[in-house]
């Protein structure tokens, strides 16, 4: 029978700087958006009357906003980045995406390195936080466990000796 | 659209359609070359009077990819890094050109697709179609064979020709003598275009099965006797007078005024100054 996926269904969890391999759920996000932006090598042949599209590969993001809370590490981790102003490697973080559809304590996921990318802060009747999430590395693929409700997980490599630079 | 490109160190062929592995987007520098002119005026005349002009070289762009076989761009560096030839085939027609050097410029950014760039200079900017052509402007073919019957002519004579000049430059052709006769009294080659009233005079006698060849276009006259004979040419001969011009030329050959066994053939290849 079909059934439709919501959007809890697809998972995010990030990794904060210092958390020893613990992975959090993002909550407190109004906005997650993601963007495949695929890398289009167009042209067109001198015997040719049309336009030829390669797709060569693809550049993918996120958009995010959110609601400051505190004691969310994510969302400490995330302001931390911005208000300190952390380039390069500082600026870069783990994100699991995870397949939380289906039964079991093992979800399957793809977790890969994102640099994030704060755009702005507005005051509203909140604190709000809005930027992107900008794939830096190659995507591992593994599992996901959790003992807290998936709140938070762990994350195990499909292939052993596979680690994220 | 087909192009080939052949030197010592490989051979590149490139199609105008994206079904092969090197296809071509962009192709540039096939029509007729710049022209520098010197020139002088006078003062209070109008205009100028043109002392000099000449065609500079060529220099053929191709833009182009390289799909699948990641090796195909190595190879395509190779075979450019040394001069060849270069065929530029559309439908029938058909345009080659010498490369003397080669730059190229490849783009890595769309893995797996290689774009590249190709600069070809062509020292002589004008193409040829490939297609060599004789003319006998002496000659006598003997026809009496065992086969012979009458009525009929013991041999047929071919004194004096036309080169038929169909591209649209000037030419230099290749003219070679070979003498089979043992009764040449005079000490003289004379090699007259009646159509340009340019004439070749090598003073020079000709010995038995000796073959002459006169290369206008690199400036040689060679001979299977005694080698490099250009010292022989007579002192108002200028081997670039003798440019055959588009159309009919009336050429004409006295080898030490003899008038049998002597054989005279010139070769060459229509050149042209577009390959559009």
């Amino acid at each position: 029978m079909e059934k439709l996926i919501k959007r809890q269904d697809k998972g995010v969890f990030y990794k904060p700087e210092g958390s020893e391999g613990v992975f959090y759920r993002l909550r407190g996000f109004s906005e997650l958006n993601f963007s495949e932006n695929p890398i289009e090598y167009k042209r067109s042949y001198v015997d040719e009357e049309y336009e030829r599209v390669d797709v060569t590969g693809y550049s993918p993001n996120m958009e995010y906003c959110f609601d400051r809370f505190l004691n969310n590490p994510v969302h400490d981790d995330i302001v931390r980045i911005s208000e300190e102003r952390k380039i390069l490697r500082a600026s870069q973080r783990e994100i699991i995406i995870a397949d939380m559809t289906g039964e079991g304590k093992e979800k399957s996921a793809v977790s890969a390195l994102w640099t994030v990318v704060p755009e702005m802060s507005r005051k509203e009747s909140t604190m709000n936080y809005r930027g992107r999430f900008c794939r830096y590395g190659s995507e591992i693929s593994g599992t996901i466990t959790s003992d807290d409700c998936w709140q938070s997980c762990v994350f195990i490599p499909e292939s052993k000796g596979a680690e994220i630079i | 659209m087909q192009i080939e490109y052949i030197s010592k160190l490989g051979k590149i062929t490139m199609y105008g359609d994206g079904e092969h592995e090197v296809s071509v987007c962009e192709l540039s520098g096939l029509e007729p070359v710049t022209k520098h002119r010197s020139v002088h005026s006078f003062v209070s005349e109008d205009g100028v009077y043109c002392d000099n002009e000449y065609a500079s070289q060529r220099v053929i762009t191709i833009k182009g990819d390289i799909k699948g076989d990641k090796n195909r761009a190595g190879e395509l560096a190779k075979a450019f890094s040394a001069e060849g030839m270069l065929t530029i085939q559309r439908g029938r027609k058909t345009r080659i050109i010498k490369v003397n050097s080669a730059e190229l410029v490849t783009d890595y950014k769309y893995s797996p697709i290689i774009g590249f760039t190709l600069n070809l200079t062509c020292d002589y900017p004008h193409f040829t179609d490939g297609t060599v052509l004789d003319t006998y402007i002496f000659k006598i073919e003997k026809k009496l064979t065992k086969d012979f019957v009458f009525p009929g002519a013991f041999s047929e004579r071919t004194s004096g020709g036309k080169l038929i000049n169909s591209g649209d430059v000037g030419i230099y052709p290749i003219i070679k003598i070979t003498s089979h006769n043992r009764d040449i009294s005079e000490n003289n080659i004379l090699i007259e275009n009646k159509s340009t009233e340019a004439s070749i005079l090598i003073e020079k006698s000709v010995a038995p099965e000796e073959e002459i060849v006169i290369d206008l276009k690199n400036r040689t006259v060679e001979s299977s006797v005694d080698g490099n004979i250009l010292s022989r040419l007579n002192l108002y001969t200028a081997l670039s007078e003798f440019i055959c011009e588009c159309g009919e030329n009336e050429l004409a050959v006295t080898v030490g005024g003899a008038q049998k066994g002597i054989e005279a053939v010139i070769t060459h290849c229509n050149e042209y100054a577009e390959a559009l």
